[in-house]
């Protein structure tokens, strides 16, 4: 029987928005990754009960989808974005309040956002479930970049383990230190969920430590430079909200994306093995040749290798988007 | 302290072959026990499914809480709007694509009551149990008929009917198993005959011409009937008499539908006794079906109005287009129009169905109070197939445990499996998971 032709590896995307600087530059690493066909983004939702986040993932969906076609708007079908709504904290957030209030010259927001109350979110593990649901068999990778939440709660509903098992490749997973150290907030905001998520996802999951994302850095001159094709980027403004210019980031949440993305081209992998999770949430790798379980490996003359495919493919000027 | 012996609530009136079932009677509540659980009507739950999806322009309201001003599709559930609860962005997500291709009629009927999806295949049918199956499989011992499935248009279970799809997926609501839907009964005759009589083996020809010379069922019961009326208050007595008046115009109908279809249109591909006109047939059914809850003949049914992906014309409401190409309309507004006159035709059968549910007396409460009834379509808007945010409202208070004249929006992408289960617990059926579910919905019995 013949292989049916498949499209571009799904992704599915799930995040900590708002908090983290890195978070919203993995989110336009991904868009810019969408905009070359490279993926399809299948699903996008959000870790942290801030209904803001939510409007933000989908005025930035909406501006790199630019102008291609109604139906391409919002991830491809109006895809609803997932926002976890039983989070005890929603922070305000300066990186999403200044873009989404941003309004054109006839006061209209300058980023097409419908997300106004809840219930113009979705439940995050119906909307990641339903996204599986519509993949082709290994052609999908899981993007988390914060607490596991939103995964562990997928991990819960039934046939959710035999599902992922045929559908996703691996869990690309923006959290933790390896091979051991202090505990890491994405993992110590959810550990129960933290640990579940390690026990039981039936797949492969491929860490990326503090330790890669601390080291490659994000340049404020690329939000300087790179971005300038558009008098307006939501991105852009995101990220000058977030602290004063200029500053650099970290990007461990990127390298979560650019590896998912492209396995093979920039990051070493450890060894096969375990990952656990401790009480005080910190995160152990114990090699063993069976394990699912391995973390990124970063080259140091790799870097600027790195940077430069984080620059350029997040700051692609939207194809199709007419300024 | 005042106790009189109540009337069995499984009392019949007998004679030659037939066995009425009897409506809910005063005189089933024990005295000073009216409150009681023993003289409690019973909840029915029933779906009623229209094909084809809405105008969603003219379906929508835009607003939550208690209901207002109604769209254009639901005015004529004006009167009703204290009894009807709207429901917003319930989703089959088994009802898409998911890889399979075209087939959006085949797969949205078939997974309505499944929460399944559905084998793409024209011969090799497989979805899964529907939930008013599992809820007949526990409660219909109760009931004569574990469940009634009914339906107004093409009951073929073979053939494809849908880019591959059997037509077994698109004109069943109601499966038994994975395999094995429960073809609606559209022959208002087949059903009367189902509910009240007992010569089902008859042809069609040799039921019309034995009723030419038959007299009708209550004749056969006169002597029970006058027995047990001598045994009734008041109240009662009329209560009887209504009912008893209800199915001898249900007779009436069917006769009159079968008289007319012999004499107008002797090529017509409907079963002998279904009347040529739309409406004329959804009251005749739904009169049986009032008949039937009210009897407690059965707890549980499903109304396919007609079938999914139906090109039927309305030429009653002058519309002689197919329904289904009308829905494809690409935006033009003369065609748009008239998927909305369609919609709120049947929304309309519908309401005055409603009526007659509203009419019938139990205890101190209704036969529309003691329902919880879905009425909806299986696809959103019918010009896009999708299968998100499907118009749905339930009507009736399911016994006291449903709070209606609202509108609930839930969150998007929320299962309509998800209210199912909630249904269910309403029936005294719990299940963990039904179909797609995520969990049950919630604030259906808010103030």
């Amino acid at each position: 029987m013949q292989e049916p032709v498949k499209p571009p590896v799904g992704i599915v995307f799930d995040a900590d928005i708002g908090n983290r600087i890195d978070s919203t530059l993995a989110l336009a690493l991904l868009c810019g990754f969408a905009s070359r066909s490279e993926v399809r983004v299948v699903s996008v939702s959000v870790s942290n009960a801030n209904l803001q986040a939510a409007a933000f993932c989908e005025a930035v969906g909406n501006y790199y989808a630019g102008s291609l076609s109604s139906e391409f708007e919002g991830f491809g079908r109006a895809l609803p974005v997932g926002l976890a709504s039983n989070s005890a904290t929603t922070q305000e957030s300066s990186q999403l309040r200044l873009p989404l209030s941003r309004v054109s010259e006839e006061g209209n927001p300058l980023y097409k956002y419908s997300i106004r109350k809840l219930n113009d979110t979705a439940e995050p593990r119906a909307v990641i479930r339903n996204a599986l649901t519509a993949q082709h068999d290994q052609n999908c990778i899981v993007v988390l970049a914060g607490p596991a939440t939103n995964l562990a709660s997928v991990l819960g509903l039934p046939g959710a383990a035999g599902l992922i098992a045929k559908k996703v490749r691996f869990l690309s997973l923006a959290a933790g230190i390896y091979p051991h150290g202090a505990p890491e907030t994405s993992i110590q905001a959810d550990i129960p969920a933290a640990r579940k998520l390690f026990a039981e996802w039936p797949a492969s999951i491929v860490a990326c430590g503090y330790e890669v994302g601390g080291k490659v850095l994000f340049p404020a001159s690329s939000i300087e430079h790179d971005f300038s094709g558009s008098p307006h980027h939501p991105i852009v403004d995101a990220y000058r909200a977030h602290h004063s210019m200029p500053y650099d980031a970290p990007s461990w949440a990127m390298a979560a994306v650019l590896h998912a993305v492209r396995p093979a081209d920039y990051f070493g992998l450890s060894q096969p093995g375990t990952i656990s999770v401790q009480n005080d949430g910190s995160t152990r790798f114990s090699a063993s040749p069976a394990g699912r379980h391995r973390f990124l490996l970063l080259d140091p003359s790799r870097v600027s290798h790195i940077v430069k495919a984080y620059t350029t493919i997040a700051s692609a000027h939207p194809r199709g988007r007419q300024e | 302290m005042i106790l009189r012996k109540a009337l069995p609530r499984r009392t019949f009136l007998k004679g030659m072959g037939t066995a009425i079932a009897l409506p809910f009677l005063d005189a089933m509540t024990p005295a000073l026990a009216s409150s009681r659980t023993p003289g409690k009507p019973p909840v029915r739950m029933g779906f009623v499914y229209v094909p084809n999806g809405m105008d969603v322009r003219n379906w929508n309201l835009d607003y939550e809480g208690k209901l207002d001003q109604l769209s254009r599709i639901l005015q004529p559930l004006e009167r009703h709007k204290q009894e009807i609860l709207v429901l917003g962005n319930l989703t089959h997500n088994n009802g898409r694509a998911l890889l399979d291709g075209p087939g959006d009629h085949g797969r949205c009927c078939a997974s309505y009551l499944t929460g399944m999806r559905p084998r793409k295949s024209a011969v090799d049918i497989k979805a899964g149990i529907s939930m008013d199956q599992i809820v007949a499989n526990e409660i219909g011992h109760r009931t004569r008929f574990a469940s009634l499935e009914l339906g107004m248009e093409d009951s073929r279970q073979a053939g494809d009917c849908d880019s591959g799809y059997s037509c077994a997926y698109t004109n069943n609501l109601a499966w038994r198993s994975e395999t094995q839907p429960l073809p609606p009964v559209l022959d208002p005759r087949a059903l009367f005959e189902r509910l009240f009589g007992a010569d089902a083996g008859l042809t069609p020809e040799a039921h019309a011409r034995r009723n030419r010379f038959r007299r009708s069922i209550l004749d056969f019961v006169t002597e029970d009937t006058r027995k047990l009326q001598s045994h009734l208050g008041p109240t009662d007595r009329r209560k009887l008499e209504e009912f008893l008046s209800s199915i001898r115009e249900i007779e009436r109908q069917i006769e009159r539908a079968e008289k007319d279809n012999a004499s107008i249109d002797p090529q017509m591909e409907k079963p002998y006794g279904v009347p040529a006109d739309f409406g004329e047939h959804f009251k005749l059914m739904t009169s049986m079906l009032t008949v039937a809850l009210q009897a407690d003949l059965s707890r549980v049914f499903t109304f396919l109005v007609t079938r999914e992906g139906s090109s039927r014309h309305y030429r009653e409401i002058g519309i002689p287009d197919g329904h289904h190409p009308l829905t494809h309309h690409r935006n033009d507004p003369a065609l748009m129009e008239k998927v909305t006159q369609i919609n709120t035709y049947h929304a309309a059968q519908f309401a005055a169905w409603l009526d007659q549910l509203k009419s019938v007396t139990e205890g101190d409460s209704t036969l529309l109070d003691n329902s919880v009834i879905v009425y909806g379509a299986g696809l959103c808007d019918g010009n896009r197939h999708n299968h998100e945010d499907l118009p749905t409202l339930i009507a009736g208070r399911g016994g006291s445990s449903i709070n209606p004249g609202r509108r609930i929006e839930y969150r998007k992408e929320t299962p309509m499996s998800n209210l199912f289960l909630a249904m269910m617990d309403r029936m005294g059926v719990h299940a963990e998971h039904f179909g797609d579910s995520t969990g049950r919905v919630e604030g259906l019995n808010l103030a």
